[in-house]
């Protein structure tokens, strides 16, 4: 009996002094050291550091630990948590930078697109005004050439005034004009269409197929027959010739008078 | 008895409100605030201090970090001594919180010894526990565990797990009846005064005649000086875990119950408060 008290005597010393010990080292600091925990960022998340103190009770020490075991865990699970949160704001945030980017390019393409079409306008229209201008360069072309040839045909009418009296010629000088001229004598056979109503294409001619001594002074007229058989000449010498064109050449035909 | 596992859990749950202050010389961008944590009385200083690391690196630039270390009114902090030692030995009747003040450089190589990382606080930790267990019943006990045995008993201290821990300590705890005990009681006596670190004799626990041997026959055999003589004034405290236990304590039931995690009774002797 004296042992087991005895026993109890010193057992139970060493437990209230325990007991004691944490009363003054621990519980009375337990919610100060909290809540200066509670100033730093990290522990705003834990909802467990706003606790009260605990009650001083045998079962204290229990409650105690597996209070902070489960306070340990809560605050490791909140901080996961943010992290995730963050994490997931973050990828948001790109998700919607990436779609922005996304439709920029979209429409920078429909605008190049577009301006492209444009070109493409642009250049069918230049190559129809090209086409049109070369064709209109041609024609003004011909025309020249017409318009030198029939200067050569009349070397001596320098004031332009003789008027022609076939359809062919009158047609010719009607829409080239008059000019002064001192060219070549040569005539030459010439493929110029016989005009019709309206003129098609007429074409000056530029080349002397034949030259000759035709009368002893200045010939003064020519002219071809219907049927371009025979080319009838007049000149100061008050003769008329008659020629017969063949095969390029010509021959004297009619008497002298 | 249903008071005996009390004691276990008031002994492992033993905290001390402590306040972590900046050296002042230490160079910092802005001022730093104190670190307030009830540090866990049977752990080491670099196993839960790392948050208080956190919290001063903050304001600290990288160039200026080297290694940690703790330092109490000039003397530096061991940090392989249970926090609990320390606190009883050096400011146990000081106001509280207790007031540490921490250090990034000046490393004291005299006085320290380095700590890099945590596994080297476990080396240390498993050591001590097999340098118990080789008094306590010739090391047989230990070298039977396995390695995840091992592992758990270190896992439980870091973690502050009550009942991983206790699942294989108490087989360190256990002897054969007919000892009586263990074959030798493994403790260690710190003084404040002194120029050995600590006094650790093989001693049992149960005296030849088979009488149970106590804290006072402990003391003294081994530092009668802390013994109180009739009719003198107390001269110093005994205190294991922060608390002074009656001279007629069994030493067996103290080793069992009120040894350290690392299966050492530490004992500290400290004059008493003058005032």
């Amino acid at each position: 009996m004296a042992e087991r008290q005895a026993d109890c005597g010193w057992k139970r010393h060493i437990s209230d002094q325990l007991k004691l010990r944490d009363r003054v080292q621990r519980h009375t600091f337990e919610e100060i050291v909290q809540q200066s925990l509670f100033l730093f960022p990290v522990f705003l998340l834990s909802p467990s550091f706003l606790v009260c103190p605990h009650p001083l009770s045998l079962d204290a020490s229990r409650s105690d630990s597996l209070h902070q075991e489960m306070s340990q865990m809560r605050i490791r699970h909140q901080e996961e948590l943010t992290e995730l949160h963050k994490k997931r704001g973050e990828l948001a945030q790109t998700v919607i930078e990436l779609n922005n980017q996304i439709q920029q390019k979209d429409r920078e393409i429909q605008s190049n697109e577009a301006r492209m079409l444009e070109y493409q306008q642009q250049i069918a229209g230049l190559d129809g005004d090209c086409r049109d201008l070369r064709s209109s360069l041609q024609v003004r072309l011909h025309e020249e050439d017409q318009h030198s040839k029939t200067r050569r045909r009349f070397p001596h009418d320098p004031n332009g005034f003789m008027q022609p009296q076939s359809g062919l010629l009158d047609s010719i000088s009607n829409i080239f004009g008059r000019r002064r001229s001192a060219n070549s004598f040569g005539t030459s056979p010439e493929t110029t269409e016989p005009p019709s109503g309206g003129c098609a294409e007429v074409r000056v001619p530029t080349t002397a197929l034949h030259v000759f001594e035709a009368h002893d002074g200045e010939v003064n007229t020519v002219r071809f027959s219907p049927g371009s058989r025979l080319l009838a000449t007049g000149g100061m010498d008050r003769r008329v010739k008659l020629w017969e064109v063949v095969a390029g050449e010509l021959h004297t035909v009619t008497p002298q008078h | 008895m249903a008071d005996d596992k009390d004691v276990l859990r008031d002994v492992w749950f033993g905290r001390i409100p402590t306040c972590f202050t900046l050296n002042p010389d230490e160079v910092t961008e802005r001022e730093a605030e104190a670190y307030y944590l009830l540090l866990p009385r049977v752990s080491y200083l670099p196993v839960v201090t790392d948050k208080v690391k956190k919290h001063f690196l903050k304001v600290m630039r990288p160039e200026d970090v080297e290694e940690m270390w703790f330092e109490y009114e000039g003397t530096p902090l061991k940090w392989h001594y249970p926090i609990g030692v320390l606190f009883d030995l050096h400011a146990s009747n000081t106001v509280l919180p207790w007031n540490i003040t921490v250090h990034f450089k000046n490393f004291p190589d005299q006085d320290l010894l380095h700590c890099p990382s945590n596994s080297i606080v476990e080396a240390h930790f498993m050591s001590s526990i097999k340098e118990a267990d080789s008094l306590k019943h010739k090391s047989q006990v230990v070298n039977d565990m396995q390695k995840k045995d091992h592992k758990q008993l270190w896992m439980g201290l870091q973690n502050d797990k009550f009942d991983q821990f206790w699942a294989m300590n108490r087989k360190l705890m256990e002897y054969p009846t007919e000892d009586g005990g263990f074959r030798y009681i493994p403790f260690r006596i710190y003084q404040t005064l002194s120029d050995r670190p600590f006094i650790q004799k093989l001693f049992r626990p149960v005296s030849p005649d088979c009488n149970a041997h106590t804290l006072g026959d402990l003391l003294k055999e081994m530092y009668p000086d802390a013994l109180t003589n009739d009719g003198e004034q107390k001269r110093y405290q005994v205190l294991i875990h922060g608390i002074e236990p009656l001279l007629e304590t069994p030493l067996q039931w103290l080793s069992e119950h009120l040894s350290h995690p690392d299966n050492f009774l530490h004992i500290c002797v400290v004059p008493v408060p003058t005032d």
